[in-house]
């Protein structure tokens, strides 16, 4: 590899880069301006269920009940109902999240030392906001019940009730308040620097349907340092971005940067590596554009999202599908990121990533030039 | 018009049929993809990683231990004899969860007076979701723990509280068993098939610019709206046939139900992918070359999946993104498909999903003829 070549394409891919401005500042800047979009939608923590309330009974023991399911602020009562055909509409229409049905007689039940009927529908849909809906309905419902129940055996003069025998206390490390937005940036900054790896393959591509790649064949310049040579620029924007990310996430949302700096850098390089190794297969394989349009959004984008551990963990993803997520490089990206950012971590617990990493990025630079030179 | 709009969709037909691995790739990709995707993240939160750390090691605490295992959320990977070695897995990543039982655990327990036996359970807050649900099912597990035990200890005989007043019934809907994979399906088919609709609709005119075809479709008595429809067509019928077969994948593979109409559903996607199409159209009329479509086609791509309510729900946005999010038009399509497949609504209930998606489809629709109108002229 003569380092005077290698310097000549990378002056003319850094030249073409350049020359087309949009796709430059797409490049370079799109993945900054995406994290720093998706990171302020998962900014707000409040997850607000509403719910609708039909109260029936319209006594002061199912006011008193109403009033303090709207005082304890994980819900909002958003809806007043007149009649069940009203509630059944707002949860139909996905408005209200869960609607709360006070019969008549509730007060007088309670009253009465009798138990009192109450009942709950919950919209199904998105389970994780049913079971919140339940949990904090029926734990609020518990402790309106014990409290009612208390004061009246306070007035019989009967024994207030005891805790329970066991208690759990928990304590949450790197992410205290257990904010989704901590756990989730990390994994956005590798979601979203799966731009240049994409740019990079179309580059590649676009040469090859413009005919200009047979023109660089033909060139003294070996292959390796063709690849070689087309692909630094895509780092150097790539790393770019990398810094103007983490200085978004430390300064934009005060995210802690436990870790090295420099070390984060150099991962990130690690991944580009791997991620580019990918870009190159891909365009080995194909001709045309539209082709690596297709195959950069079923590589880098879908995987990305839903593969990578991002939102779903992957040890709870079946066996099969925990090999194919280990597979691709952003997975380990997210390790790498959440130890730096979060955890602190320094080599000595990184670097089964980063070997993986590396492995794959040799794996198929490898694979890459077997499959070019079949093709020419 | 018809006569030309038809030639010039017989030409991006040929064209296509030509590409036969663009064909491939645009068909069986997504539904492949979908099938991967929703058998790796269809399952409940399970298998967290715990190390436990018994310093009691009583009948107890193995008994409170096992009721942890017994959720099949947490699998104890891990058994060590000292809190930091527990701390030192948990920042390496290989636990999530770390429940330390102190040495005086089975003694407090056992006597009133020196309730509560304490339990301290660490999580890693880095992996947010997991450790959301480790905290939710811990807390559950540990209460009725105790429950448990209040009712077998000697000392029950007090009268018991937790019957306490009110007979509450939950009843949920829609989704009964509150199956995740019910919520997460639809919701990956629906994005899946934005991505279809802009790969196969963005690239068609960017590519012809580039290749300089475009300057020979002007020639022709082409109009920009004809070329449009002449470019929308082919696009439509690929998105739609990759609808079908997903629509068939969700229903027959993954078991979520069916309860509506499916003529309203199936005509509901039509116009949806016409505005999806529309979008692929506009980036396609805007770049100038097919690698600007396809960056500006990933960065929407990235856009639509944030708005589509798919991961967290628009209404906790703020207030700015939360009207932002009305533009995206998977964010009205996502409702729909929900509403329709799980809880059988009809247009009287997602109206204003439909009103929205018909005002985009329009407004999209009319600018990208605008700009290729003067694009061309």
């Amino acid at each position: 590899m003569r380092f005077k070549r290698l310097i000549a394409i990378i002056r003319k891919e850094t030249l073409h880069i350049l020359r087309d401005r949009t796709s430059f500042l797409l490049t370079l800047l799109s993945p900054v301006f995406l994290l720093i979009t998706m990171a302020y939608a998962f900014s707000v923590e409040v997850r607000e269920v509403a719910v609708a309330v039909l109260d029936m009974d319209n006594a002061p023991l199912s006011r008193q009940y109403i009033q303090g399911l709207e005082a304890t602020g994980d819900v909002v009562v958003r809806y007043r109902a007149y009649d069940f055909v009203q509630v059944k509409r707002w949860l139909v229409e996905g408005r209200a999240k869960a609607a709360v049905v006070i019969p008549s007689g509730f007060d007088a039940c309670l009253r009465s030392g009798q138990t009192a009927p109450l009942q709950v529908l919950v919209d199904g849909t998105d389970p994780a906001t049913a079971n919140a809906a339940m949990a904090h309905i029926g734990g609020y419902t518990g402790d309106f019940a014990r409290k009612v129940v208390a004061s009246a055996m306070g007035r019989l003069g009967a024994p207030i009730p005891q805790a329970l025998p066991v208690e759990l206390n928990l304590r949450v490390l790197y992410n205290p308040r257990l904010k989704l937005l901590i756990g989730f940036l990390p994994a956005l900054i590798a979601l979203v620097l799966s731009m240049p790896a994409v740019a990079a393959t179309s580059s590649l591509v676009r040469e090859k349907e413009y005919g200009t790649f047979e023109q660089l064949i033909v060139t003294p310049l070996s292959r390796a340092e063709l690849m070689v040579g087309k692909l630094i620029p895509y780092l150097a924007s790539g790393l770019l971005s990398v810094v103007l990310c983490v200085m978004v996430a430390v300064a934009l949302f005060n995210m802690p940067m436990r870790g090295s700096l420099p070390l984060y850098i150099l991962l990130s390089a690690d991944f580009f590596l791997a991620a580019m190794g990918i870009a190159l297969v891909i365009s080995a394989l194909t001709k045309s554009q539209q082709v690596v349009q297709v195959g950069a959004i079923l590589v880098f984008f879908f995987p990305g999202f839903f593969l990578s551990g991002f939102f779903y963990p992957i040890f709870s993803m079946p066996d099969y599908m925990q090999m194919e997520a280990m597979g691709l490089p952003t997975t380990h990206y997210v390790f790498i990121s959440r130890g730096l950012f979060l955890k602190g971590q320094g080599m000595e617990s990184l670097w089964p990533y980063a070997v993986a990493l590396f492995g794959m990025g040799v794996a198929y630079i490898a694979l890459a030039a077997v499959l070019f030179k079949k093709k020419l | 018009m018809l006569s030309r709009i038809w030639s010039l969709v017989v030409k991006e037909l040929i064209q296509l049929w030509r590409d036969k691995l663009l064909m491939l790739v645009v068909i069986l990709g997504p539904v492949t993809e979908l099938v991967a995707v929703a058998w790796a993240t269809s399952g409940d939160i399970k298998h967290i990683p715990t190390v436990v750390v018994d310093y009691s090691l009583t009948q107890e605490s193995r008994a409170l231990i096992q009721s942890l295992v017994n959720t099949e959320t947490f699998d104890v990977a891990y058994v060590r004899w000292s809190e930091d070695e527990a701390i030192r897995l948990l920042e390496q990543g290989k636990a999530v969860m770390g429940l330390i039982v102190p040495p005086d655990f089975a003694e407090r327990m056992e006597n009133p007076a020196t309730w509560p036996g304490k339990v301290q359970a660490v999580l890693d807050g880095s992996d947010t979701i997991a450790a959301q649900t480790a905290q939710s099912v811990i807390q559950g597990a540990v209460a009725d723990f105790a429950q448990r035990r209040l009712g077998t200890s000697p000392l029950a005989s007090r009268p018991q509280h937790h019957a306490s007043g009110i007979d509450l019934r939950m009843r949920v809907w829609f989704n009964e068993e509150l199956k995740q994979s019910n919520y997460e399906v639809p919701s990956e088919l629906g994005l899946m098939l934005v991505a279809v609709a802009l790969m196969v609709a963005s690239l068609g005119i960017a590519r012809e610019r580039e290749i300089g075809t475009l300057e020979q479709i002007m020639v022709t008595p082409l109009r920009g709206a004809e070329l449009i429809i002449g470019k929308a067509v082919p696009a439509m019928l690929l998105a739609y046939a990759d609808f079908l077969i997903m629509l068939m994948v969700v229903i027959k593979l993954f078991h979520v139900p069916m309860r509506g109409s499916y003529p309203l559903l199936l005509g509901i996607a039509f116009f949806y992918l016409l505005v999806e199409i529309g979008w692929g159209l506009m980036v396609s009329a805007f770049s100038r070359t097919q690698w600007q479509a396809l960056l500006f086609v990933f960065s929407l791509m990235m856009v639509e999946m944030v708005f589509s309510g798919y991961a967290f729900p628009v209404e906790n946005m703020p207030w700015l993104l939360r009207h932002i999010a009305h533009l995206v038009p998977v964010k009205h399509w996502l409702i729909i498909l929900r509403s329709i497949l799980l809880k059988g609504a009809g247009v009287n209930v997602f109206w204003r999903e439909l009103l929205a998606l018909a005002g985009l489809g329009v407004v999209i629709n009319a600018v990208t003829i605008m700009v290729l109108r003067r694009k061309l002229e």
